[in-house]
């Protein structure tokens, strides 16, 4: 029970790979250049500045980077400068503890095309304009637990 | 919010829906990894219904065949299974 004026908290449940340690979360991606709402799952990572959907989840998204605009600012990745397309006006859900589920817009997210080469990993990034959301992201990496939490 | 994205309870309860479907091939998956391994050796393998319907060495290639056959495949939960580990540097 909260008591007067706090909110309810709300947490999200983050899957923690136990060899790598990095965070991995279940979301789902809305947008108008889907036909309709599609599974991602989101490595989170604090050293990225923009939520990027990978190569690998473009291909298996359907994506046509060839509609997409490009972002005037190439981005920096390891290994030199990429020029990432650009998603706008995109909306991910995430299922709560509770079983709600709970809704982020962002103005625009990267998508690497996959005609760009490379790894084709079958997850996508979450980055800090996306964390940044959430009150708290909490790593506890003795009992295995992380939450990002509101 | 959820709504006003979605729309209707009909689709919200689809998106709950796609939530559990993958999240239960995850959870499958990662527990017949082993299996998994010693029979797809470093390969994408497509899991629906806590069933591997394709696997491939190649994502992309995998992709195509899935969307080949099945049309339609937001509900298929996409792991690369591997023992060699794989460092990543974001």
């Amino acid at each position: 029970m909260c008591s007067r004026g706090e909110a309810a908290q709300v947490k999200i449940r983050s899957y923690i790979d136990r060899d790598s340690g990095h965070c991995y979360l279940e979301a789902i991606l809305v947008t108008d250049k889907l036909p309709k709402p599609e599974r991602l799952l989101l490595l989170i990572d604090t050293g990225a500045g923009t939520t990027t959907i990978l190569d690998g989840d473009c291909a298996r998204l359907g994506l046509d980077c060839k509609r997409l605009p490009k972002n005037r600012t190439p981005t920096m990745v390891v290994g030199g400068l990429i020029d990432a397309h650009m998603l706008t006006d995109v909306a991910f859900l995430f299922r709560d503890t509770d079983g709600n589920l709970q809704a982020e817009f962002l103005k625009a997210i990267e998508v690497i095309d996959p005609a760009q080469g490379g790894p084709r990993p079958s997850f996508s990034i979450m980055g800090v304009d996306l964390l940044r959301r959430f009150k708290r992201f909490v790593v506890d990496y003795e009992n295995d637990e992380a939450f990002l939490e509101r | 919010m959820v709504m006003a994205i979605m729309g209707s309870p009909d689709r919200t309860q689809e998106i709950v829906d796609l939530f559990v479907a993958h999240a239960e091939n995850s959870k499958w998956a990662k527990s017949n990894l082993v299996e998994l391994i010693g029979k797809f050796p470093d390969s994408y393998v497509a899991v629906r219904s806590k069933e591997v319907v394709m696997h491939d060495k190649s994502l992309l290639r995998l992709i195509k065949r899935l969307r080949t056959r099945f049309g339609d495949i937001s509900d298929i939960t996409i792991e690369h299974v591997t023992n060699k580990p794989i460092k990543l540097l974001l």
